[in-house]
């Protein structure tokens, strides 16, 4: 095989795997994390991901946080319009369409369990669509 | 009229005008990287959209993979590629580049003393048309309403296209899957039958006398055509992949590449065979299929075709059971209810015409005059999908895994179709060129076939035929 | 030679002068209609509404299952459908021919197949129809004219 026609396969191989890693390392790096991290500010964030009830619903649909604690919410649709809201606080995001996100900022002062639903109307089973936040003694 | 007859002949040499004898282009077909400097890009663009479909956004009008690849190129392949430029898109394909390269041991030069890698083998005669191409068409048309929505899908059947092309590459000689088993080859060859571009020889009979042959056999530049071709004896356009090769071998400079008519080579009586005439039925019928079931208001249809409905009450056939009955109609029509039609209007226009000729070759004849209309009812069908849904494609190019990015600004663009009023009148204009040239093409076939006083007369079946086909469509446009 | 494309070209011409007439032609018999659809995935119930040129429709839009849009070719129309609300949406049918209804919003898989038709007829009478199957017996049987030979 002519040298440089090989040094130029080797190039291409080299971007072919670099798409689907780089890819990889952009979803997993930040972007498209699952549980719980903190940020750049030391805040706890929480990424929710919202599928229909009748492909799974809320993930994660059970959070545990800690009383008197700042958390970011941040939650994404994933395959059509959701929202989400926690009654008990008066939290109501709103429309979030497939592919955005919605970020809240919240700190939950008393301990107990606070279900979270969705707001949008999103499948025949949506009005399943609900998980909760525990929250612990801090 | 002096200026009348000069843009006339303007036009007319224009039309028969010999590409490769424009020297940009001669040197760039020449050039042994020039295959290999098109597919290259366009497969690294392919991996990028199978990257996507696997774990890019789940939505598909949210994922480059199904924007991409359902709407932008086959737009683009149905409407400009194979109408325009024939088999255009195989030069540029990047599902054969793994495997050819493999098979080939090197792309861009041609090794002194080359010898193929791989088994090597002959294709199987028995299998040396396009059924399988046509099988292959039809199960992914089984399941389109899946392939066209989720990314997934799109993306695995991408890369098993790439996957069992190089496999067979590794197999099989040459192109054998691109002539013979890649799905979406089997109607780019019989449409660009129709296309206004062909590669012929200049001159045949210094072709029958030539020994050597390189065209086929290769030389010292080029490896000879791939796609088991010869090229002196080339008359149409189906299985020419215009990769060039032949271009790189002619010692003669006898190739060329010509402009011409629309619809030249659907006259002509050889290569033609049930093979070819089954696929203009798939087609045909698929077209209606689609349109039907995509772009109807029969919503009890678009249950059936989609295999995860569940009626809300229960009662309806859905799931599976409707699936099942979808797939009957799918290959019920293409196979059997159309072709069977086409065949009673031959059985008549065999009386009608009094020909020697059996009712079954009328039937392998004539079925080529329905190519234009079925290439432009494919393109009736595409319109919308650009038209409509352009500004899902503008959305993913900024945000090409739906994960939320925005590279160029564009991922906010509101859906809002183009003149969409407009649709049905270029849907039916389009329809209206597809009739023009199949009626052209049959009357010119019927003249050849029958004698001249019968020719209308045996005529008068097939065009009932393509006025009615005509008439349908028209209806799901306009009606 | 030169009499196929020219007398193509008058067709066109004649056709497309027709529809814009009749398109143009002021609005007769106003009257009131009023047509429930229900929404759902993915289909509009009915599919296919016809009315009268100059007709004003009263849509009354319901969703029986998830958020859709309602949206109608050249009408200018496009709103949300959330389920347990009824929609009400009233233009005036003032162009013929058929137009296409559309859902707006990303509603599951096959959203973007999720059309029927809004068809206006003109006295009774669907004008662009009846004009394309006028100009495919023209185009039709151009080819035999001129390749009599």
């Amino acid at each position: 095989m002519y040298r440089e026609e090989f040094i130029l396969w080797s190039i291409i191989a080299l971007v072919l795997l670099a798409i689907p890693v780089g890819a990889l390392y952009t979803a997993f790096n930040g972007k498209y994390l699952d549980g719980v991290y903190l940020d750049d500010r030391g805040v706890k964030t929480i990424y929710i991901y919202g599928w229909t009830q009748e492909d799974g619903g809320w993930d994660p649909s059970e959070i545990v946080v800690k009383a008197g604690e700042k958390v970011r919410l941040v939650i994404r649709s994933m395959d059509m319009a959701h929202g989400l809201q926690i009654p008990d606080l008066g939290i109501d995001t709103g429309v979030i369409k497939p592919g955005y996100e919605y970020v809240i900022e919240v700190t939950f002062d008393k301990p107990g369990e606070y279900t979270f639903y969705c707001s949008v109307y999103c499948s025949p089973l949506h009005y399943k669509m609900m998980g909760k936040i525990i929250v612990l003694p801090g | 009229m002096a200026s009348v007859s000069g843009i006339k002949s303007f036009f007319g040499r224009l039309m028969s005008m010999d590409l490769l004898s424009i020297p940009v282009v001669r040197r760039l077909v020449m050039h042994r990287a020039f295959q290999w400097a098109v597919m290259v890009p366009n497969l690294i663009i392919f991996w990028f959209l199978i990257t996507a479909g696997f774990i890019g956004s789940p939505v598909g009008n949210m994922n480059i993979s199904i924007t991409f690849v359902w709407m932008l190129w086959w737009f683009a392949l149905i409407a400009i590629l194979v109408p325009f430029f024939g088999r255009a898109w195989c030069t540029i394909c990047p599902l054969p580049a793994l495997g050819e390269w493999l098979q080939r041991g090197s792309m861009v030069r041609k090794p002194d003393a080359w010898r193929p890698r791989g088994l090597n083998r002959r294709w199987p005669r028995r299998l040396n048309n396009i059924w399988l191409q046509n099988i292959g068409f039809l199960v992914l048309a089984s399941f389109s309403a899946l392939l066209v929505t989720r990314p997934i899908v799109t993306a695995i059947v991408l890369a098993g296209l790439i996957l069992v092309a190089t496999i067979v590459m590794l197999v099989y000689s040459k192109r054998a899957f691109c002539r013979y088993l890649c799905p979406v080859g089997g109607f780019i060859g019989l449409f660009s039958n129709f296309s206004s571009i062909e590669l012929r020889v200049k001159d045949g009979e210094l072709c029958k006398n030539h020994i050597d042959k390189e065209c086929i056999r290769g030389s010292d530049t080029s490896f000879g055509c791939p796609w088991y071709e010869y090229p002196g004896s080339l008359v149409r356009n189906a299985y020419c992949g215009l990769c060039f090769e032949c271009v790189k071998a002619c010692p003669f400079n006898n190739i060329r590449l010509n402009l011409r008519g629309f619809g030249r080579d659907l006259i002509v009586s050889r290569g033609k065979g049930f093979d070819e005439a089954w696929k203009v039925f798939i087609m045909l019928a698929l077209a209606g299929v689609y349109i039907v079931t995509m772009q109807g208001p029969w919503g009890w249809i678009r249950d059936l075709a989609n295999v995860f409905y569940k009626p809300p009450y229960g009662f309806a056939l859905a799931g599976i059971d409707g699936y099942l009955i979808y797939l009957g109609l799918v290959w019920g029509s293409t196979l059997l209810i159309i072709p069977g039609l086409f065949y009673i209007f031959s059985i008549a226009s065999k009386y009608l015409s009094k020909t020697d000729a059996s009712a079954s070759e009328l039937f392998k004849t004539f079925s080529y005059m329905l190519v234009p209309l079925t290439l432009m009812a494919w393109i009736a069908f595409s319109i919308p999908i650009l038209q409509v849904n352009w500004a899902y494609i503008v959305n993913t190019l900024s945000d090409p895994f739906g994960w939320g990015w925005n590279l160029f600004g564009t991922r906010d663009i509101h859906w809002s179709p183009i003149l969409p009023s407009l649709i049905p009148y270029e849907q039916v204009a389009v329809i209206l060129v597809g009739v023009f040239y199949s009626i052209k093409v049959g009357y010119e076939m019927a003249r050849e076939k029958f004698m001249e006083d019968r020719a209308l007369l045996g005529y008068s079946p097939y065009l009932i035929f393509t006025f009615l086909a005509a008439i349908f469509f028209i209806w799901l446009f306009m009606g | 030679m030169a009499r196929l494309p020219s007398l193509l070209l008058y067709t066109i011409i004649v056709f497309t002068m027709i529809i814009a007439v009749f398109q143009a032609s002021p609005v007769y018999g106003a009257g009131e209609r009023v047509v429930y659809i229900d929404l759902s995935q993915f289909k509009f119930e009915p599919g296919r509404i016809v009315v009268n040129r100059g007709e004003t429709v009263v849509f009354k839009l319901r969703s029986l299952d998830v958020t859709h849009g309602f949206y109608i070719d050249g009408y200018g129309v496009d709103t949300v459908v959330r389920p347990g609300e009824v929609v009400t949406i009233t233009i005036t049918a003032y162009q013929a021919g058929k137009f296409k209804i559309r859902c707006s919003v990303t509603c599951g898989p096959l959203h973007p197949f999720m059309v029927g038709d809004f068809v206006v007829l003109d006295g009774g009478l669907n004008t662009p129809f009846i004009l394309s199957l006028f100009a495919l017996g023209l185009v039709g049987l151009l080819p035999l004219i001129r390749f009599r030979g």
